[in-house]
């Protein structure tokens, strides 16, 4: 029983990685543009097809191919960017909300035209090696995923920290006003905040290519598990997402060993919902968002 | 239904297109434009409910095919087990659907930001995670069904589908002349005031945390009533036909494209897309998810180009236009 625990929570935690780059992409472009992304899933499915695409042009194992499925998603997000969101900045949280419902939609159903249904995946040497510790063991491919999303949510929070356009994203996240009066370029940091939190998805969605088959709605699952997460871990933090990130695929992996394996995903809405009621702040917020 | 004053050409077209609705059965022999036009009043009815919270309210959920589900559900097995009429489950459903709003609404109206949203996907999961979990009683992932015993109006047993549609036609009559109401009583008012702007309306003395909890507990209700008649309609259920979330946005889409905030809109809004699904997709039946995509992208653009919906472009609206626009700039967070 232990060791099934134990296992559970290794398997959480590997799994809660993968989680937090998206919910970190998702987080950042809550923090500096106060919207939320409902169609981040979709960008992620797209990071999977352009990784099978781009595995079939040159044959690459898929790690290789990062920065390049980081080029092409940076590209589509500035085009999605420069279409849609940058029409409706500025308007109220409802808008963002409804327009972005509307992306995944139409992303999520394009994906059917252009790939259809069926699924396909990208061949991998490693698919089923895993690695063991002592009588515990841990799929390798989600191994490589853990350990590349701590890289990467570290080079993000560094990018945040050290850099001159993250010091500006962060102050325009505190109060977008202010920071337009302080000469900071609202605009570009939006932008920056967006393709950055694609590039984010797009990643996250080339770890997964390993792991899961790709189709047209892969991304709806994993998208409100990374909403969850963005809410747990406080709305904006970086810390957050990751520390969310990992709870949450805990929780998902415990509930589905020790209750059932259809009721890991409602684990996660559960711990969720109690969080809203206990401290909707979540657990890095910054000050109270109650009315 | 019609409940203008005065006779404007708006109230023509909604009164000429109505008659046309309700001798259409006469006109034609053909089912399948019958059950296409069902579709659209259940969807109209859905979208009028979903506009309560959604547009009136500001509010957007995404879980209104939860509380359809809970409706059909309830009902369905309230008549399979234990042969009770749909004409009294029906309260069982709404029940259910205010108990299930008040505990989502409970904890997200206290807090403003897109906490709301997120938490109707939160329990839309779990709603249908526990539906297809708990197969004993609901059928779980293989659905519901209820057998044909005969015709019989009390059971909402029919042949063939005409006396659903002058069912369905007639519960979105009532939906549509209680929306009405709704929007002209005085929660309705308070709710326009919460928002064009929640701190004025709060330090007017409106307790903006009941009043949303309120409408959405009715919007609740409503979706569940009709969901009730969308069961026996459909007579076989499962978790993707009636509580998925691709059914909430469905709802959802329906109503802004329509034109969201506004009574007809919602209306308008259902039939254009209900309408336009069925015929792309017996056009181009080869390209599956062709409708999804282009109503996806109706959505982008409307709301990016066009904010007041379809119905912004009859000439009528002015007024109504005036008023959304300058909530829209008032309103931002």
């Amino acid at each position: 029983m232990s060791w099934k625990i134990i296992q559970a929570v290794i398997n959480g935690i590997l799994n809660g990685g993968v989680y937090a780059i998206v919910a970190v992409g998702l987080t950042i472009v809550y923090g500096v543009m106060k919207m939320i992304n409902f169609a981040n899933g979709e960008f992620l499915m797209f990071g999977m097809y352009f990784t099978y695409l781009l595995y079939q042009v040159t044959g690459w194992t898929c790690y290789a191919l990062i920065p390049l499925v980081a080029v092409v998603m940076a590209a589509f997000g500035w085009v999605v960017y420069k279409l849609v969101i940058e029409r409706i900045v500025g308007r109220d949280s409802t808008t963002y909300i409804m327009i972005t419902v509307g992306l995944s939609y139409f992303l999520m159903n394009l994906a059917q035209i252009l790939f259809s249904a069926t699924p396909v995946s990208v061949p991998s040497d490693i698919k089923t090696a895993s690695v063991k510790l002592g009588s515990f063991s841990a799929s390798l491919p989600r191994l490589i995923a853990f350990l590349a999303a701590c890289v990467l949510i570290f080079a993000v929070w560094l990018f945040m920290q050290k850099t001159y356009m993250g010091r500006a994203m962060r102050a325009t996240s505190e109060k977008a006003e202010v920071a337009q009066i302080l000469g900071i370029n609202t605009k570009v940091a939006f932008t920056v905040a967006f393709v950055l939190s694609l590039v984010l998805a797009g990643v996250a969605g080339l770890l997964l290519t390993p792991i899961y088959t790709i189709y047209p709605s892969v991304g709806s699952v994993l998208k409100t598990t990374a909403l969850m997460i963005v809410v747990l871990g406080g709305m904006g933090s970086i810390p957050g997402a990751l520390l969310g990130g990992i709870i949450v695929g805990i929780v998902e992996a415990l509930v589905g060993t020790l209750i059932d394996a259809n009721l890991g995903p409602a684990g996660i809405f559960v711990v969720f919902l109690l969080i809203l009621y206990i401290r909707p702040q979540g657990l890095f917020g910054k000050g109270s968002r109650v009315a | 239904m019609k409940k203008k004053n005065k006779v404007t050409p708006g109230a023509v077209v909604i009164a000429v297109s109505a008659l046309l609705l309700l001798v259409i059965p006469f006109l034609t022999d053909n089912n399948y434009i019958i059950t296409t036009l069902v579709y659209c009043f259940v969807f109209a009815s859905l979208g009028v409910a979903w506009n309560m919270i959604g547009g009136y309210g500001a509010q957007i959920s995404w879980c209104h095919a939860v509380f359809v589900a809970l409706g059909a559900y309830s009902s369905m097995i309230l008549y399979k087990k234990l042969g009770v009429t749909p004409f009294l489950s029906i309260f069982v459903g709404m029940a259910l659907a205010v108990v299930l709003a008040t505990i989502i609404g409970y904890g997200t109206f206290r807090l403003r930001g897109p906490f709301f949203s997120l938490s109707t996907i939160a329990f839309a999961e779990i709603v249908r995670i526990v539906i297809q979990f708990w197969g004993s009683l609901t059928g779980g992932a293989s659905g519901y069904s209820v057998p044909f015993k005969g015709e019989s109006f009390l059971n909402l047993m029919f042949k063939n589908d005409t006396p659903f549609y002058y069912i369905m036609f007639f519960v979105l009559a009532v939906v549509i002349a209680f929306t009405a109401w709704f929007e002209k009583s005085k929660i309705g008012h308070y709710l326009g005031a919460i928002k064009g702007d929640e701190d004025a309306a709060i330090s007017l003395g409106i307790n903006s945390f009941q009043v949303k909890l309120r409408t959405f507990q009715i919007s609740a209700a409503i979706a569940a009533a009709v969901g009730t008649f969308y069961g026996f309609f459909l007579t076989f259920i499962d978790p993707p036909s009636v509580c998925s979330l691709d059914f909430s946005v469905k709802i959802g889409i329906g109503a802004i494209i329509g034109g969201i905030g506004t009574l007809w809109g919602p209306v308008l809004g259902a039939f254009v897309v209900n309408i336009l699904t069925q015929l792309l997709n017996s056009w181009f039946s080869d390209i599956g998810g062709l409708s999804q995509c282009l109503y996806g992208l109706a959505l982008v653009i409307v709301v990016a180009f066009r904010p007041g919906g379809l119905i912004s472009f009859f000439p009528g609206y002015h007024k109504d236009k005036k008023k959304r626009t300058r909530t829209a700039k008032e309103g931002g967070e």
